[in-house]
């Protein structure tokens, strides 16, 4: 399907707030991201929302762990979507939104790393020690110190592999749209992946097993 | 890369272990305030879009230029009309040359030496003629030779009008020396600067 003809057809359907997202997705109908972004182009603040919802917290996590900070990953949170939201009158959906989006991240993280030479030496994520739903205090506790352990894991590696690393895990990427966004050449973002990946193994094996419930909440 | 099954991803084929623990232990979410933050952005970002397409910002921007441009022109000619932005020209205009300005004084210099010899040539004829002359003249010549010689006869000076009484005397001079027309301008001015004053009898 051409990008006119997925345009004209989310025009027709009918889009006004996140329960219609919902409902689109029941219905095996579910817009594609570039579609939404063109509805909000259009003036469709409901098609922002949900795909706003789709990526905040992937992007969240990707700046999070990118800069090992938390006050500078909210920071450039609202400065890539404020970018995002500025730029809908210019946007072309050549590309998937997603590398879109993580590029212009990515961006802002790189220009905030020229401004602040310091940066890679604050290390200060924080962690949220209250309890996820459902979880118990004592595998919250245990799920905070493997939490611990992974950004210390993290802080390891240099920044350029740990880069290709959370775009492979948070955003999906592949080796080319980690290519795109990093602008490297292929092999180049394959070997800094491929490094990132061994490093975080051998501190994962040195720091022990970290804890056994996650994101989905689901036990080992 | 092909020799190492944990990372070729183009295949699929990626270190699950370390994916899946990644994947348990990193779920923060975003904190609801920036979650606010960022959609309340979107939103007034999109009703200003919408807003500002009937509003007059596109076209105000280019009419503030061209007001600036316009101002900016008739600000520059009102100065050039008053000459602030070149003085020298201006001057050259006004003050003529000094070589000019030479030339001119020595014209006059010379006019002034020129009527001084001709005063002193009429001076000394007439100092001549005095003494052979001046029985055989009649009274008449002899009054007007005497208003020519008087320093004095054409009109009072300064400092004989600074005074009632030596005006009033030279007044009389001029009247003996024949001056009649000029007396009498010269009493009238004197009357005039000195209202008060009554005329002696004679």
């Amino acid at each position: 399907m051409t990008i006119a003809a997925i345009h004209a057809e989310t025009l027709k359907q009918p889009l006004g707030g996140h329960d219609r997202v919902a409902y689109a997705c029941r219905m095996d109908v579910e817009l594609e991201d570039s579609a939404l972004m063109l509805r909000y182009r259009d003036g469709d603040a409901a098609a922002f929302e949900a795909l706003y919802r789709r990526h905040n917290n992937s992007l969240y996590r990707y700046l999070l762990r990118l800069s090992l900070n938390r006050d500078t990953a909210e920071d450039l949170f609202q400065e890539a979507w404020g970018k995002i939201i500025n730029s809908r009158h210019n946007y072309r959906p050549t590309a998937k939104f997603s590398t879109f989006l993580f590029r212009v991240a990515h961006n802002c993280f790189i220009d905030h790393l020229r401004k602040n030479k310091r940066h890679t030496a604050e290390t200060n994520i924080d962690p949220d020690l209250s309890p996820n739903p459902g979880e118990q205090p004592d595998q919250s506790v245990e799920n905070q110190l493997a939490r611990r352990k992974l950004d210390a894991c993290l802080r390891e590696i240099p920044p350029e592999q740990r880069d290709v690393f959370l775009l492979y895990e948070e955003a999906g990427m592949s080796i080319d749209e980690i290519a795109t966004i990093t602008s490297v050449n292929r092999e180049t973002a394959k070997s800094r992946l491929r490094y990132a990946v061994g490093k975080l193994k051998v501190a994962f094996s040195e720091q022990g097993s970290p804890g056994s419930t996650g994101r989905n909440g689901d036990a080992e | 890369m092909q020799n190492n099954p944990d990372i070729d991803i183009a295949e699929g084929v990626v270190d699950k272990f370390l994916s899946a623990q990644y994947q348990r232990l990193a779920d923060e979410t975003v904190p609801d305030s920036l979650d606010r933050m960022v959609l309340r952005a979107a939103r007034n970002e999109r009703s200003e879009g919408q807003a500002g397409r009937s509003r007059p910002a596109a076209w105000f921007r280019q009419a503030a230029w061209v007001a600036v441009a316009a101002l900016s022109v008739a600000v520059i000619l009102e100065f050039n009309e008053a000459n602030v932005f070149s003085p020298p020209t201006g001057i050259s205009d006004r003050v003529p040359p000094m070589e000019d300005r030479f030339r001119e004084f020595l014209e006059a210099a010379d006019i002034a030496a020129e009527q001084v010899r001709d005063a002193e040539a009429a001076a000394a004829n007439a100092t001549q003629n005095v003494g052979s002359s001046r029985e055989s003249m009649p009274l008449e010549d002899h009054r007007s030779l005497e208003t020519t010689l008087q320093p004095n006869n054409r009109e009072c000076t300064s400092e004989q009008r600074a005074a009632v009484s030596s005006w009033w005397k030279c007044i009389g001079s001029l009247e003996s020396l024949g001056a009649t027309e000029l007396a009498e301008r010269e009493l009238a001015a004197l009357m005039g600067a000195f209202p008060g004053f009554a005329v002696p009898e004679k």
